[in-house]
């Protein structure tokens, strides 16, 4: 829209242009002692109604309105000057190309449609029927109608180039809005657990006593820290699209990573209940899948209370794989699930429930589901448990 | 003694901070909104000690908000930044407000020299 009107705009500017050149037409026409008054006619008239243009510039119509009252004044100057023979006629193709590209294929046919019928009118009207007048017609209309849908090929391939770029434009701007909010967020949450880690440090100091409590919790926070750059390292991972196929035993995955957690599963007594369908190999990257089960089972064991029971189900379909992994955890409230696998988002529960978190897990696996077609769903009562089913499309 | 009410959600932060002032002053924590504005009230402190990041990025600025205006708490705050000084605030709940209803800064991570010296300054 804003660059239809620019170019009312413009056309506005060139008509002021053609106004003076119409009177300096006269004159030179007077000179070489020709028929002028049209002339003088015609630039007051363009002047004039320039005028009601200029006034109108903003609104989309006043297109129509130039088109209508330049064709108007061409076939008119056009008459006094020689008919099918003057050379004002030609006007009518520079008319037409700027129709053509301003406006939608079935107006600028009519539009031209409307210059020939002129053209054959003024003919008819100066009772032009010689064949060198009738050549001369016919040669003018060939020529607006192959102008015509040449400059409307024209501008439509370029309308759809420009289309395409403000596209991708926006894309650009969307993803460059995106990338910067992350590393605001980064920086952030990576101050975080640093700054606190530097106050333990300072109270030490200030104490002037060693206080190995106080250093273990400095060694913690650090190690949050560690987890969140990590993370992020492993979003850079996945963005890498030269990442290698090979083929995947996903059972022996996820219980290697229910191995890593043996010592927290110990300590908080939970019960692990594994049931696996025979899936066997299926063609995929270790690193994507080890990166599935890490973060879900982590999730899964870090936010179950004692005594609490974790299930995981593996399957598959004839087109898809099906992960299932159900805690008796502390769940998500309502109102929160729509945000979880938001960048850095824990809810409220999560991170009263278990300090140190990264925020990073499911937007991990959303990133990774997202390059190898798969999906993830999450229901969650609050205080009873999380149920996470992800689908993989079987390549 | 005079009383000073510390809100943070991390919770290590906030008992390093506890451990330090308790040295000198009362101490009270609270580790979400809830419990601030009940403490703000109930304790009556003489200072608070407010983090502006806790479960949104801007709790802290909504605190001070309800502090002053709702609850009417008129005591010092000093607000806990990751960034510094907070300039022209703007707050969601009213507009045409444009100041931060806090009396000082202090940047994380904490020197507990600065905030001692700006602690006197108040109480």
């Amino acid at each position: 829209m804003n660059y239809f009107l620019n170019e009312i705009s413009f056309f506005i500017n060139l008509r002021w242009l053609a106004a003076i050149g119409l009177i300096f037409f006269s004159i030179f026409f007077h000179l070489l002692k020709q028929n002028f008054e049209v002339f003088i006619v015609a630039g007051l008239y363009v002047f004039l109604v320039n005028l009601i243009f200029n006034e109108l510039k903003n609104k989309k119509y006043t297109i129509y309105l130039q088109i209508f009252f330049d064709w108007f004044i061409i076939a008119i100057v056009s008459y006094y000057t020689g008919g099918v023979f003057s050379p004002i006629v030609y006007l009518f193709v520079f008319h037409i190309v700027i129709v053509s590209m301003l406006l939608v294929p079935m107006e600028h046919f009519l539009f031209t449609t409307l210059a020939s019928l002129t053209v054959v009118i003024l003919g008819m009207l100066k009772n032009q029927f010689s064949s060198e007048a009738i050549m001369n017609l016919v040669f003018l209309l060939f020529m607006f109608y192959v102008t015509g849908y040449l400059a409307s090929r024209q501008a439509k391939k370029l309308m759809q180039a420009y289309r395409g770029l403000e596209i991708a434009h926006n894309k650009l701007k969307e993803l460059d809005e995106h990338k910067t909010m992350f590393y605001v967020k980064t920086a952030h949450i990576l101050k975080s657990p640093i700054a606190t880690a530097k106050t333990l440090i300072n109270e030490v100091v200030f104490r002037r006593v060693f206080d190995e409590e106080v250093l273990l919790k400095v060694i913690k926070k650090l190690d949050n820290a560690m987890a969140i750059i990590k993370d992020i390292l492993k979003l850079e991972i996945i963005r890498d699209s030269d990442i290698k196929k090979s083929d995947v035993d996903i059972v022996s995955i996820f219980h290697e990573v229910l191995q890593s957690y043996s010592e927290t599963i110990k300590e908080k007594d939970l019960k692990v209940v594994f049931n696996s369908a025979p899936i066997g190999k299926v063609k995929g990257n270790y690193e994507h899948y080890r990166i599935i089960a890490e973060n879900i089972l982590e999730n899964a064991i870090k936010y179950t209370p004692q005594n609490g029971t974790i299930r995981v189900e593996l399957g598959y379909t004839d087109d898809f794989i099906i992960i299932k992994v159900e805690d008796t955890g502390i769940g998500i409230p309502y109102n929160e699930l729509g945000r979880v696998g938001e960048e850095f988002y824990r809810a409220s529960n999560a991170r009263r429930f278990a300090q140190n978190g990264t925020g990073l897990g499911i937007a991990i696996v959303k990133e990774v589901l997202k390059s190898i077609n798969g999906s993830i769903d999450i229901k969650s009562n609050l205080d009873s448990g999380t149920s996470v089913v992800i689908k993989i499309k079987n390549a | 003694m005079k009383k000073i009410l510390i809100v943070d959600d991390d919770v290590e932060f906030a008992m390093s901070m506890k451990r330090i002032l308790e040295q000198y002053y009362s101490v009270i924590v609270a580790h979400n909104a809830k419990d601030a504005l009940n403490y703000a009230v109930t304790e009556k402190p003489d200072l608070i000690i407010l983090d502006v990041m806790m479960e949104e990025l801007t709790t802290g600025f909504h605190l001070a908000y309800e502090f002053r205006n709702q609850i009417g708490v008129k005591v010092p705050i000093i607000m806990l930044t990751m960034i510094g000084e907070v300039k022209k605030m703007k707050f969601d709940l009213e507009k045409d407000s444009e100041f931060l209803p806090v009396n000082e800064f202090i940047e994380k991570p904490v020197d507990y020299n600065l905030l001692l010296e700006k602690i006197k300054k108040y109480i």
